[in-house]
């Protein structure tokens, strides 16, 4: 950002990326009960270090940055918290379409569980590129890893992910 | 060598099954509503306004400060709540913020004044709509508390619920509405009240009335965000 140009505001940043940060902490593992607080956290810290943004990435790029340290960290909170169990996405979905009625909140419910199922690394490169439309030089460049690890941890997180969608289609016809 | 992007999964080209191509894409347009947002923007509350410092300084403080009392402002901010379904679950209260633990070193946030546009004595004086703006500023009830009822829903639930209810029961609205000045008399959500009483009257086709209760809450709420909804009425 040029030193001439004032920066986003706060305000500015939050009414134009808030839905967009709100999203990606979704997709990148944060329980519906904790999205609010967890999208509060991230406008906080974007609060502190947005007069040192100073562009040279994009400003979603930056954003999904913050987004990935919070959503990590709330993680490591929460194993610590409850030691919670591997989840398990076949029952996750059973659970999810008996209790939505609605079937986006359910496809969402069953896209959250699925992407449950992958590693942290592997999920965030898939939300990036998969759900985000992020092109994949981004992607390593927020994730702040070599291209070809980006690669290949979306490599894996693709199969991984159409070997559970396939085994839940058997799973229905049987 | 580089590889190149592989056609997504939405893509057909990829070979994802169709199912799991629909997940995404639904996860593509799964978007917030209008209602997250403004719970989040409540949480936030003053650091949004302009000004707001950001950085140094003690007072780890300021989100709760801040957070409740701007709650109102941000839920019918741009007047969106009457245009949201009412499938929503009703809005929790903001909860304290956990300290961000991303980046230790960095000094916390400064305490910001809170934002609240109303005078501290408006909420009281919203207390009755049929009263006297004036005599109902002598309340001496603690702000935000319950009056009565013990087992009261919380403040940002019942007007929820009041705000559900409009779109098909005007009157169950209006009267949650005044169960609301009744049981929170020095509640942070009396802009919001108003507003969802005004909309209430002006479905029960109690024109004059609205405009009354819409003439006094622009005297008591010069600055309120919600007045530039409520000038417009809903179809």
């Amino acid at each position: 950002m040029s030193a001439d140009a004032p920066g986003p505001t706060l305000r500015q940043v939050f009414d134009e990326h808030a839905a967009y940060v709100w999203r990606a902490l979704r997709h990148l593992g944060a329980p519906e009960g904790e999205v609010d607080d967890l999208v509060q956290e991230v406008f906080v810290v974007v609060h502190r270090r947005l007069p040192s943004f100073e562009g040279r990435s994009s400003l979603r790029t930056w954003l999904y940055g913050i987004c990935l340290r919070v959503a990590s960290d709330f993680r490591r909170r929460a194993r610590v918290r409850y030691e919670r169990s591997v989840p398990d996405p076949a029952k996750d979905l059973a659970e999810a379409s008996s209790l939505a009625p609605d079937e986006r909140a359910q496809a969402r419910a069953q896209l959250r569980d699925l992407l449950a199922a992958l590693d942290d690394d592997k999920r965030e490169v898939l939300v990036l590129y998969e759900i985000e439309g992020v092109p994949m030089i981004e992607v390593a460049e927020i994730l702040g890893c070599p291209l070809q690890t980006a690669y290949s941890r979306l490599h894996a997180a693709r199969a991984r992910l159409i070997a559970l969608a396939e085994e839940q289609e058997k799973g229905r016809k049987s | 060598m580089i590889e190149k992007d592989p056609p997504p999964l939405t893509d057909a080209s990829s070979g994802a099954p169709a199912s799991l191509r629909a997940l995404l894409e639904a996860g593509q347009r799964d978007v917030p509503n209008a209602f997250d947002i403004a719970r989040v923007e409540a949480k936030l509350g003053a650091l949004l306004e302009p000004g707001a410092a950001a950085t140094a300084g003690a007072g780890s403080g300021v989100l709760a400060k801040v957070g409740l009392a701007t709650l109102g402002g941000a839920l019918l901010a741009a007047g969106v709540w009457f245009s949201m379904s009412a499938e929503r679950p009703p809005a929790p209260g903001p909860k304290q913020l956990p300290a961000p633990s991303v980046e230790p070193s960095t000094p916390p946030l400064v305490a910001a004044p809170p934002s609240v546009e109303a005078p501290s004595g408006a909420p009281e004086a919203l207390r009755s709509a049929e009263s006297d703006p004036s005599a109902a500023a002598q309340n001496k009830a603690p702000k935000g508390a319950p009056a009565s009822r013990a087992a009261a829903l919380p403040e940002d639930a019942m007007l929820e619920q009041a705000r559900r209810a409009l779109g098909s029961d005007p009157r169950r609205a209006l009267a949650l509405t005044r169960e609301h000045e009744t049981t929170y008399p020095g509640g942070v959500l009396a802009q919001e009240r108003e507003v969802i009483a005004i909309e209430a009257l002006r479905r029960l086709g109690r024109a004059d009335e609205a405009a009354r209760r819409l003439e006094r809450f622009e005297r008591l709420f010069p600055q309120s965000a919600h007045r530039r909804k409520l000038e417009r009425p809903s179809k």
